[in-house]
């Protein structure tokens, strides 16, 4: 792994001058499934879930990647960490079936023709949705996000982060590039 | 902007999170910097190199995505022209409106070792071997992006994905929804107008899509006019259904016709030079439907069901017509992946019935027949070590009623030591099924004319029908290929490559006979047979490199050389190893820019080299020299959903050749200075 989730989380929290130093700008560009996994764990930091999405404080975040070669390479940035108290686990699914117990689920270009069939078998579950295919907001995901140039941009749509009971920060809400109002 | 210090403090920390300077820039006011936003080298999908979607990092094969930005900014009005982009591709251009293209080698008009998929369903025509690019088409605008495979395909695809698979996607309904006028003139092109509108329905949406264009032709100097100006027009359709089932069905259809001169040297017994020159006119016209149904089961497991109907009309006055109907069914399924294996698996299953008339200078015997192939295939990717190392075994077995079953399997593995960086190699083998034409046409090949005392008549060469049937012409092949994201600005992508062939279609000396009537001569017949081989090898390079956020420079080498055994028994500087070793080029290199001067203005700059084809070495006039061309195309967004652009092509040279056609002689003819003027508008 060219670079840690360690690194990373430092530089994020170094801004804030809690005392781990910042990513430099020179330092070893992410590649795309990098910028993406660390993207998607950095939304369910900014996300707050139901208590009721979880059966106890002790309840693993569950990231379910939709696919079989999705963010790969990039999978360790999500696995075995800790996020809001919780451990998290990563899980690859292929069908509507195997979403149970999924925190949030990642949907790839690669894998859109499943975006339909998902997202209709989540329907109202708290369950944050993240994809990066050009429509995904629009057929019901609640964050699309597009890495060009290693830089992450992201569209929300609140009306699916409504529907899953999930509540985005003001912060994470305007850093996107377009929100989506219900 | 007025944030407290704790906001701006999560803000930054976020944007630094996400690994991202720009993010922070999206927050606050970003200052307009003209991007452009093209599918990297490597990062785009492909679903042609293994039947799913993958990145192209990721796949064991020689693979190139000619995206729909990459057609826009090399002005591209035909398939042919797009497919120049490609690495390891040869495409040459015979007249205005005819080309020929084929990868790694054997390029010709009827170049016949390229598989072509135009949204799945095959262009590759039985009767000729290869595909009659001046028929074929779509609206240039809908492409969302051709894959082109270099080696073998088929394992997956079947016969005839020998040297290489085109599949052309077009893009979905969703994508075309509102209208598109384009028009373009030019001093070749006279004029083509294109409509497009597409709209939103109960779960879907679709499209309706027309073209016509028509074009002067090319001549060969000054002096020697040409007869090969051409038009075509086209209908179609698109409607994509996302069902409430969660099944996603699509169904299309496209209508053409097409009309096209030529002048072809046709061998006459009565003519002193041995030569009479018909001045021809090719007519076709084409109908298809296809419908296709994606089903996802609930534990993931995927079917893709597709089937075609196609009715097609083929003719030039004064040679043959053909008129051939075809219905194809193709199904495939994806279970879920179960532990370190993802398989696919499958089986097709076409009919193509012909009827054909031939009057002159082609007989087709018998006048009718029915084609009928059947296959199954099955391709495993086994995960030998996650993350590092991949293995695919696939294998296609195919029966045909002419030339019975052929097994075509494949071994690939992939080797990951990091997410930018892949090793792959493949072994695999390929058959290529003899064409109608190669089967049973009878055909005067050449005129000798009389030479005194030791030739007192002339002789008639005349190829006759293969009684029984060629057999498949077949390729083992063995690549190796490396691919690198060596920065987010610039990726590598290597593949060589040696491909063996056996059982080549050659020609061989027959029995003789002498007539007297309609005129005294010899005819001496020439057969077919399966005796030819050799072995091919080279190296293909694509290089991507973006030193500007506004500028991107793109690079293709591609090297071949050619050793077909000439030492067989095929006297025919007509037919054979001699004229396929030579009418590849060697050498192909193109640098192409792309250059964003701000959001409404871009530059295209292009310069392709081509190095010489000696397609005979006894004929001179087959010599074709090599050429540079520098191609530029501006274009302008006067406002937002407007384009206009001005494409110069070949803007060097006044004129130069690019092959000359054998097969079926034609004139030989020049590519001039191509000059162009397009508008397109979205709303």
């Amino acid at each position: 792994m060219p670079l840690s989730r360690r690194r990373l989380l430092h530089g994020a929290l170094g801004a804030c001058g809690l005392g781990w130093a910042p990513l430099s700008p020179g330092q070893t560009a992410l590649t795309d499934a990098q910028a993406k996994a660390s993207a998607l764990f950095n939304f369910a930091r900014y996300i707050e879930w139901p208590d009721r999405a979880f059966a106890s404080t002790q309840t693993p975040f569950v990231f379910c990647i939709v696919g079989r070669d999705s963010l790969q390479g990039a999978l360790t940035l999500l696995d075995n960490r800790s996020l809001n108290g919780r451990p998290t686990q990563v899980k690859r699914v292929f069908g509507a079936e195997e979403l149970r117990g999924c925190s949030a689920l990642y949907i790839d270009e690669a894998e859109d023709r499943r975006t339909q069939a998902l997202l209709r078998s989540l329907a109202g579950a708290p369950v944050l949705t993240v994809g990066d295919a050009g429509g995904f907001a629009e057929a019901g995901g609640a964050i699309m996000l597009t890495v060009e140039d290693g830089r992450v941009r992201f569209d929300i749509n609140r009306a699916a982060l409504e529907q899953a009971q999930l509540r985005a920060s003001a912060n994470l809400l305007r850093l996107a590039r377009n929100v989506r109002q219900p | 902007m007025n944030r407290t210090p704790r906001t701006h403090c999560l803000l930054s920390a976020l944007a630094v999170a996400l690994g991202t300077a720009g993010l922070a820039h999206a927050a606050t006011a970003e200052p307009p910097v003209a991007d452009l936003s093209l599918e990297d080298l490597l990062k785009a999908d492909v679903v042609t190199a293994s039947r799913k979607s993958q990145a192209v990092q990721d796949v064991a094969a020689a693979v190139y995505v000619i995206s729909r930005e990459d057609i826009q900014h090399a002005g591209a009005t035909s398939l042919p022209e797009a497919l120049r982009l490609a690495p390891g591709v040869s495409v040459a251009r015979l007249s205005s409106g005819r080309w020929a293209v084929t990868a790694r080698g054997f390029n010709n008009r009827f170049a016949n070792k390229l598989l072509v998929l135009l949204d799945g369903r095959t262009i590759y025509s039985p009767l000729f071997s290869g595909v009659l690019w001046e028929t074929e088409g779509t609206l240039i605008e809908d492409i969302e992006r051709i894959e082109v495979i270099r080696g073998p395909g088929a394992a997956l695809w079947g016969a005839n994905a020998v040297n290489g698979v085109i599949n052309i996607l077009t893009r979905k309904a969703r994508d075309t929804t509102g209208t598109l006028v384009a028009a373009s003139a030019g001093n070749v092109e006279h004029g083509a107008l294109a409509l497009r509108h597409g709209g939103s329905m109960a779960n879907g949406q679709w499209r309706l899509w027309a073209k016509t264009e028509t074009h002067g032709g090319f001549d060969n100097g000054p002096e020697q006019p040409g007869n090969n100006a051409w038009r075509t027009a086209r209908a179609g359709f698109r409607a994509d259904w996302q069902l409430p089932s969660g099944d996603g069905l699509s169904l299309s259809g496209a209508a053409s016709l097409h009309h096209s001169d030529d002048r072809w040297a046709t061998p006459s017994i009565t003519s002193p030079t041995g030569i009479s020159v018909i001045d021809a006119q090719q007519r076709s016209n084409n109908t298809h439907l296809l419908a296709r149904w994606n089903h996802l089961d609930s534990d993931g497991s995927e079917t893709i069901a597709q089937a075609y109907l196609e009715d097609g009309r083929i003719g030039a006055v004064q040679a043959f017509d053909e008129h051939r109907r075809t219905i194809d069914l193709d199904v495939q399924r994806r279970p879920r992946p179960q532990g370190a294996h993802d398989i696919v698996y499958g089986g097709s299953v076409r009919v193509s019935h012909d009827d054909t008339s031939s009057t002159g200078i082609l007989d087709l015997t018998p006048a009718t027949r029915t084609f009928q192939l059947a296959s199954v295939f099955v391709n495993d990717e086994i995960t030998l070590v996650p993350e590092r190392l991949r293995a695919t075994l696939g294998i296609r077995l195919e029966h045909s009623n002419r030339t019975g079953t052929a097994p075509q399997p494949q071994a690939r593995l992939a080797w990951t030591p990091s997410p930018v960086q892949t090793v792959w190699g493949a072994v695999s083998r390929a058959v290529r099924t003899p064409s109608r034409g190669e089967n049973d046409a009878i055909f005067d090949r050449q005129v000798i004319p009389a030479s005194g005392m030791f030739q007192p008549l002339p002789v008639l060469l005349r190829s006759t029908a293969k009684e029984g049937g060629l057999d498949v012409e077949k390729l083992t092949a063995y690549e190796l290929g490396y691919r690198r994201q060596i920065d987010a600005n610039l990726a590598v992508d290597l593949t060589a490559f040696r491909n063996d062939y056996s059982q080549l279609i050659s020609s061989y000396v027959g029995t003789q006979q002498v007539v007297f009537q309609p005129y005294p001569c010899v005819i001496q017949n020439i057969g077919g047979r399966n005796d030819g081989r050799g072995h091919t090898s080279g190296w293909e390079m694509a290089l991507d490199w973006r030193p500007l956020r506004s500028w991107r420079l793109q690079a293709t080498y591609t090297r071949l050389d050619m050793h077909l055994d000439t030492s067989a028994a095929d006297p025919f500087q007509s037919g054979g190893a001699a004229r396929d070793n030579g009418n590849s080029p060697r050498h192909q290199a193109m640098l192409r820019s792309s250059w964003a001067l701000d959001s409404r203005h871009d530059v295209d700059l292009r310069w392709r080299h081509v190095s010489g084809l000696q397609q005979d070495n006894a004929d001179p006039s087959l010599r074709i020299p090599a050429y540079n061309a520098l191609d530029l195309r501006l274009a302008w967004r006067p406002q937002a959903g407007l384009t206009l652009a001005l494409t110069g092509e070949n803007l060097t040279q006044a004129r130069h050749a690019e092959i000359t056609s054998d097969q079926l002689p034609s004139q030989p003819l020049q590519v001039p200075r191509i000059v162009r003027l397009s508008a397109q508008w979205l709303f």
